[in-house]
């Protein structure tokens, strides 16, 4: 399949001392699934705030869909990151004073046109059609971070990923997160990529990337 | 969308916002008594300086005023800016060989033109005078002393049939004199110096002195007396000037000129220059040190402001780093603010006009004895400052909250 993203070289150093980043060279497939597997502090987020155009590297090349994310501009990236990226964190970053469906609309306002109709469907769709005038203080952290997937596909991103998006979650809660992140992996037209410490989440996806002090330690297929 | 998220923001952040509201609140308060004060402070400050004296006199020219006529001084447009006003009537006296001027005049009116003079009777009967100061001391009067003033013509006279030669004060009661002139009033030779021998009648005026009269100015030199018992002297000339306290800030002089001059006719306004040029020094001085101080106000409320905001901004850097992350650009970031400080700016502007018309009522009235009246402008000038200010003010806080980086902000780890 066609390579999506193409990573070569890529570097982040905070200081001389400080590299996140090694010289990480990945390709990522259209519609794929990779799981990013590493320790605390192995450069994983880091990698994925690249990959999602919120951090520049300090060298190297990311090219996304064959644009060249690291030679944007920050009023470009921002403009191609709403428009081909969705963003799952590990904390339910939700606007607090935003009833559920608003949190929904603003990604549709900063993106192009607000449809009030299509966010109710994207939070009847992560099962919150009970939820919708509710604020982040008056629903679970399941339910908050079901309102983050459901903002995430709302303007249908090319690109999810997910930043340890179960990290604050129970068990119940995160298998519900994960059956929803199988079922966009099964509609054929997300890539996904999933940052995780945990070695069975990486058994859901296609392929498991494993990093270390950022630098790629093993790429393989995912066994199920 | 846009207002939606705004007033869900403000509503949202309202315990985050509230001391940025207060010192905007504080900003137009101030602002607004300041100002109401500055733009009432000519017709105050122009009604408290009229307590200083006439700032205009205005002298009849071949025709003398008469009390008709001096009516349109009460009456609109007139009456709108003349405060008050007294006028005079004059004769010359003459005691012991010196002239003195005996003025006529409504007391009361003077007093309320001239509220420092000390008159000792405001009331006084047909034949009563009040002595200036200084004449009193020269001639040694006191009250109740009957003056034997010689007035060229008077009322009700008790006739005294003698001439007096204007050069060597000589009278004259010779037979043949009088023979001589004639019973008629005119200019002949003196008997005794040869010169300019003026002939004329002098009567008794039988004025008793009532009270003094003291200002330290020509006054103390002059008698005065109820402008009826002048005006019903012969020799009296009706009222002569008139001098008016005017409230000036009230209408431009050109336009003041204007009226006066088509109301009286011939008549010459003339400006009192020492009390007007005090006025407008005093005037400038007093808004400059107004305005100052409003400027020294918004300054101080202005870094509160920012102060306030940068808090504000440093609160919700999650909530903008997210924002970013959703893809909001610099603008978008920039308008939510902008747009929520605005409608705070101008609530405040608003709240805080009515509490700044309140502070300059009490103001005005605590130091000026006078009352303030609601202004539009003042209105829009303070919502205007109060937006102008929360807009400067935040210029710092929102460059700072754009320099958020969403990576770092949203970070899991």
């Amino acid at each position: 399949m066609e390579n999506l993203i193409e990573i070569n070289q890529l570097v982040k150093e905070y200081d001389r001392k400080t590299a996140a980043l090694k010289g990480i060279d990945l390709n990522i497939e259209q519609a794929s699934w990779t799981t990013i597997l590493g320790p605390s502090g192995s450069g994983k987020s880091t990698l994925l705030n690249i990959i999602g155009c919120l951090d520049r590297p300090s060298s190297g090349s990311v090219l996304i869909g064959g644009i060249e994310a690291t030679r944007l501009s920050s009023g470009k990236l921002a403009s191609f990151r709403r428009d081909n990226i969705g963003l799952v964190f590990q904390q339910q970053y939700l606007v607090g004073y935003l009833s559920a469906l608003e949190n929904v609309m603003l990604a549709q306002y900063y993106h192009s046109v607000v449809d009030e109709r299509q966010a109710k469907e994207a939070l009847e769709r992560v099962g919150l059609a009970h939820r919708l005038e509710h604020r982040p203080s008056q629903l679970s952290g399941g339910e908050q971070q079901r309102v983050c997937i459901a903002r995430a596909l709302i303007n249908d991103p090319k690109i999810i990923l997910a930043d340890e998006p179960t990290g604050n979650l129970d068990r119940e809660n995160s298998e519900n997160i994960y059956m929803l992140l199988q079922e966009l992996r099964s509609e054929g037209h997300h890539t996904i990529i999933l940052v995780t410490h945990d070695e069975k989440v990486g058994k859901l996806g296609d392929r498991i990337i494993k990093i270390a002090d950022g630098k790629i330690q093993s790429d393989e297929k995912a066994s199920r | 969308m846009f207002w939606r998220l705004v007033l869900k923001s403000l509503n949202g952040n309202k315990a985050k916002l509230l001391a940025g509201f207060l010192a905007l609140l504080l900003a137009a308060l101030l602002v607004s008594a300041l100002l109401a004060v500055v733009f009432d402070l000519p017709n105050s400050l122009g009604k408290e300086l009229r307590q200083f004296g006439a700032n205009y006199t205005l002298k009849a020219g071949r025709k003398p005023f008469s009390e008709e006529s001096l009516k349109k001084l009460k009456k609109k447009p007139l009456s709108d800016v003349v405060l008050a006003y007294a006028s005079f009537a004059e004769i010359k006296i003459k005691k012991d060989f010196k002239t003195y001027t005996l003025i006529g005049t409504d007391l009361k009116a003077l007093k309320k033109i001239s509220p420092w003079m000390r008159l000792s009777s405001l009331n006084l009967r047909e034949n009563e005078v009040l002595a200036g100061q200084d004449v009193a001391e020269v001639l040694g009067l006191k009250k109740g002393t009957e003056l034997d003033f010689t007035s060229f013509i008077a009322k009700t006279p008790k006739r005294i049939a003698s001439n007096n030669c204007i050069s060597c004060h000589a009278i004259s009661s010779s037979p043949n004199h009088k023979e001589r002139l004639g019973k008629k009033p005119g200019i002949s030779k003196c008997l005794e110096c040869h010169d300019r021998h003026e002939v004329r009648e002098r009567f008794n005026s039988n004025l008793v002195v009532a009270g003094f009269i003291s200002g330290g100015g020509d006054e103390d030199g002059q008698f005065f007396a109820d402008s009826q018992t002048v005006l019903g002297m012969k020799s009296s000339a009706g009222y002569r000037s008139v001098s008016l306290s005017v409230l000036t800030s009230k209408m431009p002089q050109k336009r003041f000129v204007g009226i006066i001059k088509a109301n009286f006719d011939g008549a010459r306004l003339q400006s009192n220059k020492q009390i007007s040029q005090a006025e407008k020094g005093l005037l400038s001085k007093i808004k400059l040190l107004m305005i100052l101080m409003t400027i020294v106000v918004l300054m101080t409320c202005g870094l509160s402001v920012t102060s306030m905001l940068s808090g504000a901004v440093m609160e919700r850097r999650t909530e903008i780093g997210l924002m970013k992350a959703l893809g909001a650009s610099h603008s978008n970031i920039t308008l939510l603010f902008a747009a929520e400080l605005s409608t705070i700016a101008l609530s405040a502007g608003f709240l805080g006009y009515f509490g700044g018309l309140g502070l300059a009522a009490l103001l005005a009235q605590a130091v000026f004895k006078v009352t303030i009246s609601p202004s539009l402008n003042i209105m829009l000038l303070s919502m205007a400052s109060a937006l102008i200010l929360a807009l400067v003010a935040s210029v710092t806080p929102i460059r700072s909250a754009l320099r958020i980086e969403p990576a770092v902000t949203l970070r899991g780890e």
